[in-house]
Parts: structure tokens; sequence; C-alpha cells
């Protein structure tokens, strides 16, 4: 706080000027950057010390109506014995602009202590038409004005919510300002209702407490300015957002209404007048990202960049790791995902910490967050995870960018307890964890590339394979049964019909016997029994000899007596044949033991 | 000049050389495309051995590999169908395509089936059409040889056997040579098809003025059961029927 006191208190207090505390030279100007043409405005130069000498500049284009008037203050503070002195030397012209423009007044100068300063440059726009509300001079302000109607109100106080852009990509923040501007005296606020940006995350940047007016030239009028308030919208959906009005009622201040009494008349009359305004509505573009995205983007838009290291790289088995992950730079921080990082089998890992430090400034939310993980490996072993993926979008390149981190790699050597776990293997066994899942690999090999899957059945190869085993089949048939013919003439028949072939040599024998012919009759006899025997057993009649036609009727089970009536019969046959005569009756008798030897020769072979 | 023209003439020769792949070298490279990772690569080659007309179960499923990878899961659906129909026996197919379904939105609760038409449909799902063939016409000549014997042995206990077994194998060549028509019947009949569409609706007539009963997505298995114009009626396993456009399916 500063106090005005006379330079006469100021001289009485200089005594003590010797434990001034000593303070750095500053020498500012201030002016309004708008004013119109005929205007009279002020042009304040301050000074913090006591300045040996005032240099002002020439103030081209402008005309100096008073000045330089001077005033000074100072104050002393005196804190726990500690004294702090201030001045404040001001130096004030009274300019009019002359003419249409935008003039630059020179820096002007002070020597303070054997030092010169200078102030700024400052520029000057001048424009046409009449000035609105002056700060400098409101009573100056000639009452030629018309009253002020309703429809020049409207365009004296209105409201406006401005946005650094119009279409923006989701998640890219825009900056929305709240603003009024006014060609009257406001003198207060009542019923403010901002809008609720819905399909936007919005946050509230800092502004100062105080409405600080400013004159802005706004289509060659001049209007007293003000920020309200500022929003960083972070876009959460795709396509035209209406933005609802900001509405508010201001409290005017106007002049006019009926004097009331002689002092109104005097001094002018003012009256409050409630006004509800409403800013434009304004429709925002939000476009969505493209349609690329890499596998790691989770959603962040802006400009980062990207550190993730553990916080020991030699771990032992049971000790807890860190994975620390940090994103920095300026987005839509606070809607950032946790990137995505696998740690291999037999880690276990805990959900994520995110901690973020972010500042909501005009130029964006900037600032870090980051993400710990913390993991404890299970196993020993050198584990190289490969690098942590991030991906953004880049809203002023149009591309996403990737972030890798630096390669992670982890040693985890065993520790004491692993030991004792691999003697309990009983009860360290568990179920295969399946850590993913994954389609099978690609055949490689084990076939040939065929054109077309033919259908074996019913085709022309499976009928001709068909008609193959067919005719196979009855081939082998009539070739079995031909081969069992020629063996059935040969030795089949010839058993069948040896009794036949015995019975004619019997009764060819039974000829011979009537003609007494005994020679031929034993012959005959002979024959017919050889070759009964032969027929019937399969044996050549040239292999035959009693000793091998007796063994051979014992294998066909003949009884004893039957082959001693036929060795019997042989050998009279034998030696009658070459005798000099023999009895008709013994030849009798012969033929008939001969006849039923065959009978009953037949009837055991046979089985 | 004359070394220059030479070298140009052998640089085409070479490229020619090149372009002309012979199909075994483009499967290898696919294949060594797809372990390197360039999945849409490996499908594109395995797209180009499909479309110049070979028909391999092994083919389609490595197809059909290469378009799950590039998430691409109607068309890895359709070719895992495809391997499936061709070889309906092999496991890895098998457990590719379940896996792929996963992936699809539409689930859909299958009619149960009598218990003795799956058995009967598992036996005949064991061999092929032509592993059927190939059955019966073993079994056929099993049958000739026992009734040679049946009819030339003179003794009785291999007269009885020969018989019994000749029954039994004639019985067993009939069989077979029904699973084969059937198999064929199945794998000629196309009637199977795959939604490509992401969303379609299913109307209860065909045209545009049909009512929308339901509404598949791409992925899903349906049975063509008619056709008229550019409409098809559908059937899905649940037994629902529709009508879709034609072009929002694929056939496997």
């Amino acid at each position: 706080m500063h106090k005005k006191q006379i330079i006469s208190i100021l001289l009485f207090l200089a005594s003590c000027a010797s434990i001034v505390v000593a303070q750095d030279v500053e020498f500012t100007v201030t002016a309004p950057n708008v004013v119109a043409v005929g205007e009279q405005f002020r042009l304040t130069y301050k000074l913090n010390a006591r300045p040996q000498e005032f240099k002002p500049p020439s103030f081209e284009g402008f005309y100096i109506l008073a000045g330089p008037s001077t005033s000074t203050s100072s104050s002393i503070q005196i804190i726990n014995g500690q004294m702090t002195q201030t001045y404040e030397f001001t130096y004030t012209y009274i300019l009019e602009a002359t003419s249409e423009g935008k003039f630059t007044i020179d820096p002007a100068s002070v020597i303070v202590s054997k030092k010169e300063h200078k102030s700024q440059q400052i520029a000057i726009e001048v424009v046409k038409g009449t000035a609105g509300q002056s700060s400098t001079s409101p009573q100056q302000q000639s009452d030629t004005r018309p009253k002020s109607d309703s429809s020049q109100d409207t365009e004296d106080v209105f409201v406006a919510v401005e946005f650094d852009r119009q279409t923006a990509y989701r998640g890219q923040p825009i900056l929305a300002t709240i603003k009024i501007y006014t060609r009257q005296n406001i003198s207060g606020f009542d019923d403010v209702k901002f809008p609720p940006f819905n399909g936007f995350w919005s946050q509230d940047v800092e502004t100062p407490n105080n409405i600080e007016f400013q004159r802005v030239n706004l289509n060659g009028r001049i209007f007293n300015m003000g920020v309200l308030k500022k929003y960083l919208l972070f876009p959460q959906r795709t396509g035209d957002i209406p933005i609802d009005p900001f509405e508010i009622v201001v409290l005017l201040q106007q002049r006019g209404g009926r004097p009331q009494s002689m002092f109104d008349e005097f001094f002018g009359t003012y009256q409050t007048v409630r006004r509800r305004l409403a800013s434009k509505p304004v429709t925002l573009k939000i476009r969505d990202l493209p349609p690329n995205a890499p596998a790691s983007f989770t959603g962040a838009v802006g400009r980062f960049n990207l550190e993730a290291a553990f916080d020991k790289t030699d771990i032992k088995t049971n000790e807890a790791v860190n994975l620390k992950v940090r994103v920095a730079g300026s987005g839509n921080l606070r809607l950032i995902e946790t990137p995505k990082f696998e740690f291999p089998g037999g880690f276990e890992v805990f959900d994520p910490k995110t901690t973020d430090r972010i500042n909501t400034t005009s130029q964006g939310a900037s600032g870090s967050k980051t993400f710990e993980f913390v993991a404890i490996p299970r196993a020993p072993g050198n584990f190289d995870m490969g690098t942590l993926e991030f991906a953004y979008f880049d809203p002023v390149q149009e591309n996403y960018v990737v972030l890798k981190s630096k390669p992670l790699a982890l040693k985890v050597e065993a520790d004491g307890s692993e030991p004792t776990n691999l003697q309990m293997v009983g009860f360290g066994r568990e179920d295969i964890r399946f850590i993913g899942q994954d389609i099978r690999f690609i055949k490689t090999d084990g076939f040939t590339l065929s054109t077309t899957n033919t259908i074996l059945f019913a085709s022309f190869r499976y009928l001709f394979l068909i008609l193959f085993l067919v005719i196979l089949f009855i081939g082998s048939f009539i070739w079995i049964n031909h081969q069992r013919k020629l063996r059935g003439n040969i030795v089949f028949v010839r058993t069948k019909k040896a009794n036949k072939m015995a019975r004619k040599r019997l009764k060819q024998a039974q000829q011979y016997l009537l003609e007494s012919n005994s020679e031929k009759f034993y012959e005959e006899l002979l024959r017919a029994l050889w070759g009964y025997v032969s027929d019937k057993l399969s044996i050549p009649v040239a292999n035959l000899t009693s000793d091998n036609a007796k063994e051979t009727l014992i294998a066909h089970k003949v009884s004893e007596i039957d082959i001693e009536e036929f060795i019997k019969i042989i050998s009279v046959c034998e030696y009658a044949r070459y005798a000099p005569k023999s009895e008709p009756s013994q030849m009798n008798v012969l033929y008939d033991s001969a006849l039923t030897l065959i009978a009953r020769l037949e009837g055991v072979i046979e089985k | 000049m004359k070394s220059k023209t030479f070298f140009i003439s052998l640089t085409i020769i070479c490229l020619a050389f090149y372009a002309y792949a012979s199909p075994d070298s483009l499967l290898i490279k696919a294949n060594i495309h797809y372990i390197d990772g360039n999945f849409d690569k490996a499908a594109e080659l395995y797209q180009t051995l499909v479309d110049s007309g070979y028909q391999n179960a092994e083919l389609y499923y490595n197809l059909g590999n290469s378009y799950f990878k590039l998430n691409r899961i109607p068309y890895a659906i359709l070719n895992f169908e495809r391997a499936y129909r061709l070889k309906p026996n092999d496991e890895d197919i098998l457990f590719n395509l379940e896996f792929a379904r996963t992936f699809t939105v539409d689930r859909i609760e299958p009619l149960p089936i009598f218990f003795l038409t799956k058995w009967y449909r598992m036996a005949r799902a064991i061999l092929t059409s032509n592993g059927w063939a190939w059955t019966s016409l073993f079994f056929l000549a099993l049958t000739f040889t026992f009734a040679l014997y049946f009819w030339f042995s003179s003794r009785g206990w291999i007269k009885r056997l020969t018989f019994a077994s000749g029954i039994l194998t004639l019985l067993l060549t009939i069989m077979s040579m029904v699973f084969s028509a059937q198999e064929k019947h199945k794998e000629n009949l196309r009637n199977q098809a795959i939604i490509f569409q992401q969303a379609v609706s299913v109307r209860s007539s065909p045209g545009e003025t049909g009512k929308d009963i339901f509404i598949l997505h791409s992925g899903t298995k349906v049975e063509i059961t008619k056709a008229l114009g550019q409409w098809v009626e559908i059937r899905i396993a649940d037994g629902n029927k529709g009508w879709v456009p034609s072009e929002t399916l694929e056939l496997i």
C-alpha cells in the first residue's frame, strides 16, 4: 500500500535513507493501445527511483495537450527494524491523436544514479470515429451523443466465446475464452451461466480474479474488452458439436434519466440497467483420429516424450522391482491410459500406480504423467523385455508418432529361498498357466500342391477298379474249376471207375472159364485184381508189387483177412497160370472169391 | 556395345525366370513371409496360389492363418472352413477354426442333434469320400476272396467261416460305398457360406420390402437353402431362416 505524502515529510525522512535497501530501477510506460482520432488520452511514465534527468521522446503523430505533469509518492515500511522505502515518480502527458494509423512512441530515458534507463517502445493504434467511454476523461465526454437506445446498447455491450481453433482432432485441446466487450460502464455481473461444453472434457485455466479491461479495436470501434474465463477443452466426441451460448446479466451504469434534484443536474444522473446478454452459438468441428493407429496407441494427443527405466537392473528373486514410465509433454495428459507392457512369465505384476503433475495454461495442458509398474520376479534368469512403446497422435504433423524406450532388461539372481522351494516339489506343482492364446502355426510340409480334389467314388476309375475285381474273381473261379477238372480226369474219375473196370475183366475171365481156357482165365483174373487196386489206390500198375499193395491197403484201413485173401488169390493165380492143368472147380471157387473180395474192398475203400 | 546388349538381355532373362516362380517356390516364399511376420505378403502369395487353382486343405489353412494375423476374421474363417471341408479330421484346422470363431459377434446356439445321427455322422467323417471309396474296393476284394474259398473248399469248417466272413465283408463294402457316396454329396454340395458384411439384417422375404427379422454379423456361417435372383434364403445353426442379398455372403 502506498501512502501519498507531501514532499516535506519525504525530506524529513530522508535522514534515514542510509538504510534504504537498494532496488532495481524500473521504468515503465502505460498508454491505451487503441485510441480514436481527436480523443484525448493519458500516457504515463512510472519510475521507482528518484531521477536526475528525464528525457521524453518526441510524440510524433500526437499533439501534446498537457504535460509532463509530475507526481511523486513514496512509502516507508518498517518490518522488524528493517526499513524499506519505495518511491514512485510519475510523468503524465495528455495527448491527442491527430491522424489515423499506427504510431510508435520511442522510449523515454531517465538517468538514475548516473545510469541511463530506458522505457519500452509502445505502439498506439489510432482509429477513425468517435471514441467510446473513454477511461481518461469520461466527464469530458460531450453530451451531444444521443441517449442510448436499445439497438445501440446491444452493439455497445456484448459477450463472446472465442476459440483458438474451429476444427480439431479428437483429444486435441481447444482454448475457449469468454470475453465481454463494452463501451459503457459496467458496475457488476449477475446470474452467470457458463456453457456446459457437452462432448468435451473441460478444464479451467487460471485467470486473474479482477477483470482487467483492455481497449481493443473492433471494426473501427473501440471497445473495452475483459476476459471473464478461460477453458481448455479436450474433445471427446467427433463430428459437429454445438456449444451452448454463454449467458450473463450485466449491470450497466447509464447516464440519463430525469434529474430528481439539483445535485443531479449538477453532477449528471446515472441509472443502473440490468441487461441479459448471450453469446452467439458456435459449432466446433471435431475430426476423428486417422485409422492407422499403431498398436501401442492409448489415446494420447499432443506432443510427448517418453522415459522408461527400472529402478534397479540387478535384483534377486522375490524382490520387488519398479518400472517407472514417465510421459512428459503437452496435450491431453490427463486422459492418457496406462501404456501396455507385458512382463515375461514368472513375474508377479501389480496394478500400476499413476501420478501426474499437470499445469493447465492457455497454451495447453503440459506436465508429466508417471506410471509405476511394480513386479516381483519369482524365477531367476536374464530377462530381455525389449522396449516399451508409447504412441501418440501429433495434431500439428497430423500423424502418429511411436516413441520407444531404451531396451529394458533385468538380471534376476536366485536368492536363498530357492532351494527350499525345490525340496518341496510335491507342493510346488501347479497347472500350466496360459499367458496368451493364438492360432496354431501354418503347415509347412507334408503335402504337395494339387490343383483339383478329384473324387474317386462313381468315377470312371472307380468303376474300372470294380470291374477289374469282378473280372479277376470270375477269371480265378474259372481257372480253379478248370484245374480241378484236369486233375479229376486222371485220378478222380479213374478211382470212380475202378470197380466197373474190374467187373468188366471178371466177366471176361468168366468167359474164358466157360471156354475152359485156363491160361487166359488166370491172366484176366490177375489183371482184374491188379487193375482194380492200381486204379483205386492211384498207383501205376508197373510199380505195383504184392508188398507195397499190402502197405497201401493197410493205410486204407482194409482188414487183415481181406488183405490175406487178396495175396492168396494173387499167388494162386500166379502159380496156376504156368501149371500144366487145373481143375475147373478150383477155377470156379477162385472166381467167386475174387468177385466177393472186390465187392468187399469197394465197400471199405469208398469210405 | 555388344557386351552391353548382352548384359541387358541377360538381365531380362533373369527377370523372366524370377517372374516365373514355380508354385512350390511361391509356397516356400509365403511360408517364410509368414514366419517373418509379413502376414500381408504371405496372404497375398497364398491367395495367388489359391486363385491359380490349387485346392489343398493346407493351403487354405495357411491362408486363413495369414488373414487371421491381419485381423481379417471373416476371410480367415472362410479359408479355415474351406480347409475343414477338404480335411474334416485335421486337428489344427479344427482348432484354428474354433479359435477364429470366438472373434465373431454372433453366438448361435445350435439345434440339438439326435445322438444316433451324431454318431453316424462322426463315423462317416472318419474318412473322406475317397478314403471310403478305397475302403469299399478293399472290402470287395476280400469278399471275392472269401467267395472263392467258400466255393472250392471241401472242408466243412472252412466253408462256414468263409461264408460268414464273406457276408460281413459284403456288408462292409456296401456301407463304405454308401458313406463314400454321402461324403461325395457333402463335398460337392456348396451350400454353406460366410457372412462378409459387417452387419446384415435378415429379412422375412426377398427384396427390400421384407421385414427385418434378425441381424447377423460378419464371420457367421450360414446354410443356403434357396436362391431367388439376387437374394438367397439362409438358415443359421439354430434353425432360423431368412433372406439376405447374395453379395453379403461368400460361399465356402
